[in-house]
């Protein structure tokens, strides 16, 4: 589905990524792990476009995106949460998802002006939509408030609610259960293992929390400073002295 | 006295147009512009120049309009590329090439301005009648305030609000962040432009200091005073800061001085304006 090749990039003299290259296969969890600084959250940046890569090159569905913008690579078929939550601050919960509907709506300028009926009944349709997604992250009683006004953990269920609604082929989640108890984490990686096999999606997704990633995981990729240690599948991972010595110090599982 | 006070709304109605264009910008796409005077005075020469030239004044309005917007499209290309302080500077340099060049044409008549601008006339017969101008500005005015309204309550209005609040995460939403940022500068211009024929056509006579920084600070302020973002509130903003000045007309000489007191008192007591939710100080410090 998704190649990376050869990617590097730094920031000035910092090498963040270092000749990384990934494959994301159609239809699977691949997590992304790593200790703090390993690149994880870069390699998402470059993957979704809002850096480009110093060298590299990427592929989606065959096709070169290496420097495409963000919003183009949108239409086709991915979205992303952030790890720094970048929710629509003076927006409501329910207008964030919309907004993630933008592409979706087809009404123009003109139509927009002129409130024509298609515009209105598409609006509808994704308002809808919307609150079917909100629905089923638990939130829909949120759905008036200010999305600023919700805990972290309900902030996040906002912005995967408003990655969905562009219905992406492929979704980028950056630690979508930091900020939440164990039990609001169980019940997400249910989540996420029930979108994905619903709506065929294919899923990438960064975690700290171990329990997730293994539980809901086809593949795994470890990184440590800028580059791939190793990838396989969780129990490839667990058991693998290089994984444990890295990152994992050995007694935690 | 009934006159009086026709010239007084119809000042109003036109300055609550000019108001709301620049809302669009400032309001709608959460970006800066010091410069808007400067389609208000592109829209007047236009249409003035236009109907002194022959054409009926239908067709001069909505060309005015048209290449105001055209001006937008020409400013906004280049310095949309750089945002908050900067565009700012960028849009201040703009208002004083265009009132340079107001003040250097042969054709714009320099610095004696354009004379003998014919009244508006439709189906014929000259608009004389200052009820009746009237009648027109408030027409033009309740078309733009529907189609304001529609266009925030849909997908370019929401992509506009998303811009202006996060632009990293508005183009993860698949917005074209350029692209939305220039249709809002066209946007605006072209109704700065009507604005701009309608004054022309009412005072007849236009020279290039109505169009000067003056300006384009005067209705930024409507803007900020009424509330950035809120249609009611710019309205609101156009009256009250073109009442003021008739009404403090016996202390001329002071008018300034109360004028900008109101502005300091609003920004410490009231930052988000009468009627709106962002703060003026939001719009340079949050962004990341």
């Amino acid at each position: 589905m998704l190649q990376a090749q050869g990617i590097s990039k730094h920031f000035m003299g910092i090498q963040a990524l270092c000749d990384v290259s990934i494959e994301v296969l159609g239809g699977e969890i691949l997590g992304v792990i790593g200790p703090n600084g390993a690149g994880k959250t870069t390699l998402f940046n470059v993957l979704t476009g809002l850096f480009f890569p110093d060298t590299g090159t990427l592929t989606l569905q065959g096709r070169q995106i290496t420097r495409l913008k963000p919003h183009r690579r949108v239409k086709l078929g991915m979205a992303r949460t952030f790890q720094n939550l970048e929710i629509f601050r003076d927006m409501s919960v329910l207008e964030n998802v919309m907004v993630g509907g933008h592409i979706r709506l087809k009404a123009g300028y003109w139509c927009s002006m002129l409130s024509t009926s298609g515009k209105r009944c598409e609006e509808r349709l994704l308002k809808e939509e919307a609150f079917a997604l909100l629905e089923l992250l638990g939130i829909a009683d949120k759905a008036p408030q200010p999305a600023v006004s919700l805990s972290y953990g309900n902030q996040r269920r906002v912005e995967i609610a408003r990655a969905l609604i562009s219905k992406p082929a492929i979704i980028f989640l950056d630690e979508p259960a930091a900020g939440m108890n164990p039990r609001e984490t169980q019940e997400l990686s249910g989540l996420i293992a029930r979108l994905k096999s619903s709506l065929q999606l294919t899923v990438v997704i960064i975690e700290h929390d171990m329990n997730l990633i293994m539980d809901i995981c086809n593949r795994i990729v470890v990184m440590t400073e800028g580059k791939v240690l190793m990838s396989g599948t969780p129990n490839q991972i667990r058991s693998d002295q290089r994984v444990l010595d890295a990152y994992l110090g050995g007694d935690i599982l | 006295m009934s006159v009086y006070i026709f010239h007084v709304l119809i000042m109003m109605g036109i300055y609550a147009i000019l108001a709301l264009s620049l809302n669009i910008i400032v309001g709608f796409a959460g970006l800066v512009s010091l410069g808007h005077a400067a389609f208000f005075g592109i829209g007047a020469y236009v249409s003035g120049l236009l109907m002194i030239n022959g054409l009926g004044f239908p067709a001069a309005f909505f060309l005015s309009g048209i290449i105001t917007s055209l001006l937008g499209l020409c400013l906004a290309l280049p310095s949309l590329r750089v945002k908050d302080d900067y565009l700012a500077i960028v849009t201040l340099g703009f208002g004083i090439i265009i009132g340079l060049v107001f003040l250097n044409l042969e054709i714009t008549g320099g610095a004696d301005g354009l004379v003998g601008i014919p009244p508006v006339s439709l189906m014929g017969k000259p608009l004389y009648s200052k009820p009746g101008f009237f009648g027109l500005v408030a027409g033009v005015l309740v078309v733009m305030i529907v189609t304001m309204y529609t266009l925030k309550q849909s997908k370019i209005g929401r992509a506009w609000a998303a811009i202006r609040d996060n632009d990293v995460s508005a183009a993860f939403m698949g917005i074209n962040v350029y692209g939305y940022k220039t249709m809002a500068f066209i946007t605006s211009s072209f109704w700065a432009g009507l604005a701009g024929s309608l004054y022309a056509h009412y005072t007849a006579y236009i020279n290039p200091h109505t169009f000067n920084m003056h300006t384009s600070i005067m209705v930024l302020s409507m803007v900020v005073l009424g509330g950035i973002g809120s249609i009611t509130g710019s309205i609101l903003g156009a009256v009250l800061l073109i009442l003021l000045p008739e009404i403090l007309r016996p202390l001329a000489d002071y008018q300034d001085i109360f004028y900008g007191a109101l502005l300091v008192a609003m920004m410490i007591f009231r930052p988000q304006g009468i009627m709106g939710r962002v703060k003026i100080t939001e719009m340079f410090g949050r962004k990341k």
